[in-house]
This record gives C-alpha cells, structure tokens and sequence, in this order.
C-alpha cells in the first residue's frame, strides 16, 4: 500500500489522503484543478528522494509544490498521484553576507527571506507580488520575477547553486558557491523554470544584494495610456535605470484604491510608478530626469511623501491582480492572457492593442504590470457561473497571444507555463521545445514528474 | 445555508495571502488548516460534498480572528465563510462535542462555563438597576475574573452604570461554534427594561456581538467609554512600561485602537509589540480554540508573547478571553481596568 509506505517515510501524520485534504491540495490560484491521491508533507531531502523512490515504482505521478500561489496550474495535480508539499521545509539555513549569499530550503516564503535579510542590511532582489505568499522554490521552479527586475534581473540571475532529486530518487547538485562558473552544462538554469517537471529543488543557494543607501518613489499620471508607454520608453533609453517601473491603467488604479482607499490617487487613464535607488545625490539626479520626460508626454510627477506611504503604495501595487475582483459585484478576476512580455520599444502599441481587443469582445481589460522588463499584465474579471463569458475569455487570450508572438515576445514572462499555455510550447518555441522534450524523456523517463505541464 | 454564501466563497482567487497570514497554518500546516483550505472546504460544502471529520478539524481550528477578512485583496471574508460552515456542521450534527456542552450550559445556566452560582456574587449590593448607563459584564468576568469585574464597574459607577437584573450570556461563544444566540431574546428584554441608552462592556466578544444585536442603543468596549471621561478618572502617572495586545475582535472586527492607548499613555509609558493595531497577532484563545485545541491555544499565545518588548512590566488587555489565554502562557498579563485601578489615589481602589 502506497500510505503505507509514505508513512514509514515522513511519519503518520505527515501523510493524508482524507478526501477534505485531498480537496484542498486540488487548486492553485488558477482555474485548473486536479485530484490528488495523497499529500505528503516532507521535511528533508532525503525524505523527497525516498518519497520519489515510492513514486517511480509504483508508476505514480509526483506534483511538488509550494504554496500554490501560481497562476498557471502548476502544482494541481491534473494526473493524480503524490502531492509534496514543501512548506515544511522552510528553513534559511545559511547568511554568509560576505559572500553575498544565502543558503535555504525551497518552502522559505519570500517575505520571510527578505525580512531576515533585511535585519542584515541586505536583500535578494527578485520581488514578485506575491511576496507574503508564495515559496522560494515556487518562485524558482518558474523562474519567476517582480517589481525590481528592471534594474535586479529576474531569479535566474540569482541562483548560484541548487539540491534537487531527480525523478529516480537520486539527489544531485548543481552549480557551487563562486560567484561565476564556465564548467559544463549550465544545469542551473536548466532546472530554474523547469516548474517541477524535471525534479524537486531541495536546498537553493542564492546571491544577495545590499541594501540601497537611499530611494525614490514617483507617482506620475497621464491623460492617456500611449503616453506612459512612450515616456516609459523614453526614460529607459535615456540612461536612467529605475530599479522598478511599473503601469497601471484607469481600471487598475481604482482596484489599488478599494486596497487602499487612504492613498487617494488620481482619477486618470494611466498611471507610472517608479523607483529609483542608491546613493543620494544619484538619486535625486534620477528623480530630475524622470519628472523631465514625464513632462515631456504630458505626464505630471510626484514624489511619494515618506516611508509609509512607499510602503503603502507598493503594497497595494503588489496586490492589485487580486484587488481586481472588488471593481465589479459578482465577477472574479481570472488568470489568462495575464502575462506577457514584448520588445520594450512595442510596449506603447501593446497596450493600446490589449484596450482595443478587451473592447472588440466586450469584457474591459484591466492592464498593469513591469513596464520596465515589457511584461505587461492584463486582468480579466467575469462572472465565473456564465459560459459564454469564459468563451470571450479564451477568444481575447488566443488574440493577444497572437499579436504577442507576431512581435517577437514571450508568453509568460514571468508566471510560467503549468497547464494553461501548454498547447502554446510548440509554437513559441519550434524545434527547441522537441529539444526541451528530448531532456524532459532523459531526466524523466517514465513522466511521473509532475506530468501534464508545460505541455509535456 | 452555505450555499447562500457562494458568491462570497468564489470572491476568493486562491491567492493564498490569507494563508500565510493564518496563525493556525504555522502551527498545522496542512491545507485544510489555514484559511485559503476553509474557502476551499467551504467551497466544498456548498457543491454538496458531505460534512467530514477533516471538515470539522478545518473549521473548528479557526480562531475567528478576521486577520484574513482584514488582508484578503479580493474582499472575501473567510472568518465570516467559516461561520457560516460551522452552521452547516452543526445542522449536520457534525460539530464537536464541546458545541453541545456550551449549549447546553446556557441554556441551562445562562453561561458557557455551566456555572450555576449567581452571576453577581461580586457586586455591590444594590448594583442592579434601571439606568442610562449598563454595564454588560459578560460570563468570564462575572464568573472568573471577578476582580476585574470589581475594578470595571466601580469605574463605571462613578457614572451612575447599573447591571441588568439577569444578564447572561451575550450568545457569542454559541455564534461563533455555529449556533443562534439562544439567550439574546432574553438579554433584548432585559436591556429594554433597563432604560439603557448606553451599554457598556469590557470583553472584546461581548462588544463585537451586542454591537451587531441590540438595535438603538449604543454599545461601547469599556476604553471607549473610559476614554471619553479620561481628565475625570484622576489617574496617577505610574514608573511603569506596558505593552498592549490588540484583543482581535475589539481591533480587526471593530477598529477600536486608538482608546486603549489613549489611557495607557495617560497612565505609563506605552511599547507596541512587534505587530499591532490592525496587523496584531491573535492571542490563540478566539473562536473556541482555547476550549477544543488547548494545546495550539497555548502555542500561538507562546508566540504572541514573544511580540512583546523585553523589558516591559505588563502585558495590556481589553478583553477577558485574550488575558486568560495570554496569561495561561505565562504572560503577566493585566486587564486595562485593573491597570487604571493601580494608577488611582489608593481611597478610589476596590478594598
Ligand atoms: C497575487 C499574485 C501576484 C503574483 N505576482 C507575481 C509576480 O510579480 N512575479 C511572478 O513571477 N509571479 C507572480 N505570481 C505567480 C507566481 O508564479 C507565484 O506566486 C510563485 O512563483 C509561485 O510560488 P508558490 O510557492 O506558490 O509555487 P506553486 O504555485 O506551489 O508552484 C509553482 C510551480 O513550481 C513547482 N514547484 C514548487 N516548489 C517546487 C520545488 N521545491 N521544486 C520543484 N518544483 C517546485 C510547482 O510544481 C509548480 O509547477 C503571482 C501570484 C499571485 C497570486
Ligand atoms: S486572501 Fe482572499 S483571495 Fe486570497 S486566498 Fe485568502 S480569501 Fe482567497
Ligand atoms: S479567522 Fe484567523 S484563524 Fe480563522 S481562518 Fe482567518 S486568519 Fe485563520
């Protein structure tokens, strides 16, 4: 018996397969969902390699997962099997700040990393929104980014090493702690973004950044959207790099207002928010610079007061995907065409374009995101029991997917694939994904890991 | 029913920001267990899965303590889902067996403890009466913390405050297992009778649910009524520091915050603990966890009272419930009335 045998390995009450439980474990924050036939809650490495082992004879599927905060699908378990659940394994293990590093287990959740840090005086810079919620190995297994990417890059560039135990049980490491290697196959990376589907991270060993001396808010608002794209643009090549910039059109303002009513911004179509940080005089030289272009475009910009309201005002940013079902009584927001990523120069067509397809099918387009990487954010808010609203839904992705891919862009840039774009892997990608498949059957022969994502 | 709740239930985008913040995931950490599971379960519940034992442990580990309603970005109200799922529980017959003791003591002695002495052992003679000004002293107090009981009311009488002829339970503790406020009808006569304008009360439940159940009169905590007469009470600076714990029903539920404060800084020196106001931990004692999981209760106490800044002589409450757990953790934890008794000429105190 399968329980049987997990049990021996994580103890009693590490193991479930109570239907209540198995309920709870079949969602993410998308729309997919799968049942699971148990759930396993391991708190060591070797404790995954001998859970994997169960799994590869018995021919199960294994989903890891963090803490299902993920957009796509990726940790519910379409094909059954054994759900991991890697909170347990929570711990930062190491801070070496003269290294620039931190060792730590997968399930760390990311503000949790950050805090600790902070108290040192450093941080590891790859923000996503859901930053209170979701686990490192989460964020890594889909090579994830946030606010700060502009300036900080995204979570690839900043795993250094990793633990992960292969499909057959065997752990292995990749990569080592120098801050550069030209030694092989860069399996690092290889596993950064592989969502689970090649094996389960264990132990990541990040690099860190120290603090900045000082930053900037600006809030700066435009009559129309075109504008914040080409002032975006504009600040950009002009040599300005902020460490975050981020859109957010008329609808997405009013979803940051019902977070947080007391910020009392502007009733406008667009909306630029930047930072900039580092030393002060370069700072304010910055701040001179954007405040010039937004002028340019017809933009007005403000610095944010003091600390609490930064604080407040990316707060609500963090969170305003979410905050999207509160425009409408009785529509929810879902997850589809909700991430993409262009050319930067096509930003400013991009939106207008997103505007222009929301309203061909009749369902307003909410539109924010990082502006600064061209990863744009679009939200959709519907009633959930209607169908034909769901059939407008799929008819609005597949266009904006379309005009993505005509621009040379990527889809996602940051959420990952899971279930929800897997059918769009051979496209996008050509002979690489068969490429991709091919170290897919290598690593994973008999596809027991986490089957049924990224189009596998 | 639960299914009249579903359109707050698909509110919920599986976010997941209520589960990180949800004390009991720290402590469980299954997924049934935290609040973004309880949506789910009560998700599962409307679609007509049938009531479980996991169920059960689900709903019934929640400490009703709103940070989820305060934090969700989508506005759902998991704490007020979850009610709504205990009903169901409790209609399926599948509510824990404490459910039935609690009933049954009010609706035999007029309190959850079962207590069958008189409620008012502690008060002065002639303290019942007509009155503007009530005051509600709730189960704990009249039957354990009687001193406290003493030291409010003595406050409140320098007022002209009067106790019902035959207060019982404010039908919080049934209201939030599942049940109906079976003694409320009761309390409803008795306030009318009174002639109260204003109640008064010092727990943080009893607040929360006559604020919701008594119509045209007004409800106050006890720091909001104390508040406003702050330059009559005569209070003493007192070479003290104190930190003060946000009970969660009299803070998230109700946005009382500013009260307490305003009376300790009056009397010591005030130091937050390392979360407050609308951010406060739960003391771990809320919802009927103190009563079914005793053991988690004194955990997330253990937790909460390692908020507080070292040096600090007491740990302030505004609410009965808070200072038994916290103090049952071993917290020296006092009740905001007791602290104003300390800091008055000693003639004013309770002999
Ligand atoms: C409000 C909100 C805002 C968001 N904002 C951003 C954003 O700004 N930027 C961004 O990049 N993303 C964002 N996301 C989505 C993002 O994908 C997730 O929040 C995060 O990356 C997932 O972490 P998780 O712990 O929840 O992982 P899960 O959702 O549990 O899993 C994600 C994937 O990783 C795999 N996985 C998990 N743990 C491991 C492991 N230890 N080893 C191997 N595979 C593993 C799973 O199988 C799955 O495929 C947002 C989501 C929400 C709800
Ligand atoms: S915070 Fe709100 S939307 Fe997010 S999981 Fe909790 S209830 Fe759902
Ligand atoms: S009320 Fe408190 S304990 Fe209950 S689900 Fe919400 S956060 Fe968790």
């Amino acid at each position: 018996m399968i329980i049987e045998e997990l049990r021996e390995i994580v103890g009693h009450d590490r193991v479930s397969d109570d239907p209540a439980e198995l309920y709870c474990y079949s969602f993410d924050s998308s729309y997919i969902r799968g049942n699971a036939d148990y759930v396993v809650r391991p708190q060591t490495a070797e404790e995954v390699s001998r859970i994997i082992k169960v799994a590869a004879a018995h021919h199960v599927p294994i989903v890891p997962r963090g803490s299902a905060s993920g957009l796509t699908g990726g940790s519910v378990p379409v094909k059954g099997g054994i759900v991991i659940d890697m909170g347990s394994m929570n711990r930062i293990l190491e801070v070496e700040v003269d290294n620039l590093q931190v060792l730590i287990e997968p399930g760390v959740i990311h503000r949790a990393l950050n805090n600790e840090l902070m108290k040192r005086g450093f941080f590891f810079p790859p923000d996503p929104g859901s930053s209170d919620m979701c686990t490192v190995g989460g964020l890594i297994a889909n090579g994830g980014s946030g606010m700060h990417s502009v300036k900080y890059g995204t979570v690839k560039d900043y795993v250094l090493a990793l633990e992960v135990v292969l499909p057959d049980g065997e752990i292995i490491n990749t990569g080592c702690k120098a801050p550069k290697t030209s030694s092989g196959y860069d399996l690092t990376r290889l596993f950064v973004g592989s969502e689970g589907t090649l094996g389960i991270i264990t132990k990541a060993r990040l690099k860190i950044h120290p603090l900045p001396e000082t930053k900037a808010i600006l809030v700066a608002t435009f009559g129309r959207i075109e504008d914040a794209g080409r002032t975006a643009v504009t600040v950009l090549s002009s040599g300005v790099v902020p460490a975050a910039m981020e859109i957010m059109d008329g609808s997405a303002i009013d979803a940051v207002q019902k977070i947080d009513p007391s910020l009392g911004l502007p009733d406008v179509e667009a909306m630029l928010l930047f930072e900039v940080d580092g030393y002060r005089e370069a700072v304010a030289r910055q701040v001179e610079k954007i405040c010039e272009i937004c002028e340019r475009f017809g933009g007005r910009a403000v610095v944010a007061k003091n600390k609490n309201e930064e604080e407040r005002l990316w707060a609500a940013r963090r969170l305003v995907g979410v905050a999207i079902t509160r425009l409408n009584p009785g529509k929810v927001r879902v997850y589809e065409a909700e991430d993409i990523g262009v050319p930067i120069k096509q930003v400013p067509f991009m939106l207008k374009k997103i505007q222009e397809i929301g309203k061909r099918h009749g369902l307003p387009l909410v539109t924010y995101g990082h502006i600064g990487d061209g990863n744009l954010h679009t939200g959709i808010a519907i009633d959930l029991k209607n169908p034909d609203e769901w059939k407008r839904v799929h008819a609005i992705k597949d266009e904006i997917y379309e005009a993505v891919l005509e621009l040379g862009g990527t889809v996602p840039a940051e959420h990952g694939i899971g279930v929800i774009r897997g059918s769009l892997m051979s496209k996008a990608h050509g002979g690489g994904y068969e490429v991709m498949k091919a170290i897919k059957k290598a690593i994973d022969p008999d596809d027991i890991m986490n089957p049924g994502k990224m189009g596998m | 029913m639960i299914r009249d709740h579903m359109d707050d239930i698909l509110k919920c985008t599986r976010c997941g920001r209520c589960r990180a913040l949800c004390p009991v995931n720290e402590e469980l950490g299954w997924e049934s267990t935290n609040a973004r599971g309880r949506m789910l379960l009560a998700r599962a519940l409307a679609e007509g899965v049938p009531p479980s034992e996991a169920m059960r442990t689900s709903f019934y580990t929640c400490l009703s303590c709103a940070m989820c309603t305060a934090t969700c970005p989508s506005g759902a109200k998991p704490d007020e889902v979850v009610e709504a799922a205990r009903r169901e529980m409790v209609a399926a017959g599948m509510a824990p067996p404490y459910y039935g003791m609690v009933r049954d003591n009010i609706l035999t002695t007029g309190n959850p403890l079962g207590e069958r002495g008189s409620r008012t052992a502690w008060a002065p003679a002639g303290a019942k009466g007509r009155s503007d000004l009530i005051f509600f002293a709730g189960c704990l107090l009249s039957y354990r913390e009687q001193k406290a009981a003493q030291t409010t009311f003595r406050l409140l009488s320098r007022f002209g405050a009067k106790l019902l002829e035959d207060e019982q339970c404010c039908g919080s503790p049934l209201l939030r297992l599942g049940g109906e406020p079976v003694t409320l009808e009761h309390n409803l006569k008795q306030i009318r009778q009174s002639g109260a304008k204003t109640i008064v009360t010092s727990c943080a439940g009893c607040f929360k649910t006559l604020s919701e159940a008594v119509p045209d009169v007004e409800v106050l905590h006890v720091t909001q009524f104390l508040a406003r007469k702050i330059d009559d009470l005569g209070l003493r600076q007192l070479p003290i520091k104190v930190s003060y714990h946000d009970p969660c029903h009299l803070g998230r539920c109700m946005n009382v915050y500013e009260e307490p404060r305003t009376i300790i800084s009056k009397i010591c020196e005030l130091r937050e603990m390392a979360t407050s106001r609308q951010d406060a931990r739960c003391c771990g004692g809320g919802g009927g966890v103190r009563r079914g999981y005793h053991d988690m209760a004194l955990a997330i106490a253990g937790k909460r009272l390692r908020e507080a800044p070292a040096d600090v002589d007491y740990i302030v409450t505004a609410c009965p419930m808070c200072n038994a757990n916290l103090g049952a953790a071993g917290g020296k934890v006092i009740d905001i009335c007791e602290l104003i008794e300390l800091a008055l000429e000693p003639q004013e105190r309770v002999p």
